[in-house]
């Protein structure tokens, strides 16, 4: 990521902030830029960390400005759980430096949630207060977050605004070891889904148990279906065909019986006529009944298994 | 950097180092002073910078460099007092501390 980048980015970010105080907040980030000179360009981009770290820092800080006593908790819930994630990120490539990198960042960004309680005259006792406890503490800003809540006893009898100090401190030592249990959460959840993959297999399996004799008899019946179609297909051509022939011998006769009895005849010749037209007619139809029903009942066939088998894996 | 740097520590720091210059500094140069002393992130102090002017401790002005606009800081007599305060403020617990670290006081 280049400057331009960098700052294009941060821009997107503020666009919840106020024009004023976004214009204000990206001012000093080219000013920045521009002092260190493009020498340092890839320095400080490294130093800053990224655009959602320093967005993040201005939006809060920005946010703390116009809530006087409000919520800190709230404001210093995002702040820390946005350095945690980085705190993890870091801890993932486990580099002695940069561990102490991220001792300072986090420590700057506990320290920075105090800022905003110690705002009045009155909160510099705070300040300084809150510091005592967390002095002597090893140099996990959030270890040190634990001894900030017992300390918030004492900032709640001076005011409003150490109490809120204290608390964030709690909310920051727990989260932070809700942050470490997120990565481990993270781990076992793979592994709980393999294992909820092999009880789903074990699962459809047992499913199959009485699936299977029912899925054969489904089949079963639409063989047989097909093949009582097939029959009447057949039935219906052996039909057509053994009247036609009749027909024909029913015609032949007459004609050869002409000569002897004329209306007769013509009786019989008509019979017979009649009788290869039913016949056709039946042939016709079998034939029909090939091009037409046959695809739509392989359709209806396919649909029946498809469904089946949508039903499968839903359940 | 072992101990946590209190965000009203890094205000004091912060006054003390732009009250010496008599003209003000600029925002990099603020830094990079501060950087000297102790490890923070550059994202942390353009949050320190803002809330100062918001409480009037410090003042901005621009002045021409290199052709652009250059934003400098001043400190304010209020914010001079705010710095004394931290001073002093400073100076007890320091001492208190160290009478703990060399056992001399008796608890």
């Amino acid at each position: 990521m280049n400057r331009s980048e960098f700052m294009a980015e941060l821009r997107k970010l503020l666009v919840s902030v106020p024009e004023e105080e976004r214009e204000s907040a990206l001012q000093y980030y080219e000013d920045y830029f521009e002092d260190a000179g493009p020498e340092n360009e890839g320095r400080v981009i490294e130093e800053l960390g990224s655009p959602e770290k320093v967005a993040s820092i201005i939006w809060t800080d920005v946010k703390e400005g116009s809530e006087e006593s409000g919520e800190f908790t709230e404001t210093g819930y995002t702040d820390v759980r946005f350095e945690e994630k980085e705190h993890l990120a870091c801890r993932e490539e486990s580099a002695n430096e940069k561990r102490k990198d991220e001792k300072g960042k986090t420590e700057n960004a506990y320290s920075y949630r105090e800022t905003s309680y110690g705002t009045s005259g009155e909160g510099v006792g705070n300040g300084f207060g809150g510091q005592d406890a967390r002095q002597g503490n090893d140099g996990y800003g959030y270890g040190q977050g634990g001894s900030g809540y017992s300390q918030s006893g004492n900032g709640y009898t001076q005011d409003g605004n150490g109490y809120g100090q204290g608390t964030s401190g709690y909310e920051g030592n727990r989260r932070y070891h809700r942050g470490r249990r997120a990565s481990g959460e993270l781990r076992t959840n793979k592994t709980a889904k393999t294992i909820m993959i092999i009880v789903l297999v074990i699962l459809v399996l047992r499913a199959f148990g009485w699936l299977v004799p029912t899925a054969f008899s489904v089949i079963m019946g639409i063989v047989g279906v097909i093949l009582a179609i097939l029959g009447c297909l057949i039935g219906f051509a052996a039909a057509g065909v053994g009247l036609a022939v009749a027909g024909i011998v029913v015609l032949v006769f007459g004609i050869g019986g002409l000569s002897s009895v004329f209306a007769s005849a013509i009786l019989v010749m008509g019979v017979g006529l009649l009788l290869l037209g039913l016949g056709v007619a039946f042939f016709i139809l079998s034939v029909r009944l090939c091009t037409v029903v046959y695809p739509a009942l392989f359709r209806l066939a396919v649909n029946l298994v498809r469904k089946i088998f949508v039903r499968k894996e839903a359940a | 950097m072992i101990f946590n740097t209190g965000a009203a520590l890094l205000d004091a720091i912060v006054l003390a180092i732009v009250s010496k210059e008599t003209e003000g500094t600029y925002g990099y140069k603020i830094t990079q002073d501060v950087r000297r002393a102790m490890d923070v992130s550059e994202s942390t102090l353009y949050p320190v910078l803002r809330r100062l002017q918001k409480e009037e401790c410090l003042e901005a002005y621009d002045m021409q460099f290199d052709g652009r606009n250059r934003r400098y800081y001043k400190v304010t007599e209020k914010g001079m007092a705010q710095l004394n305060l931290y001073k002093v403020e400073w100076k007890n617990y320091a001492k208190k501390i160290q009478e703990i670290f060399e056992g001399g006081a008796t608890v």
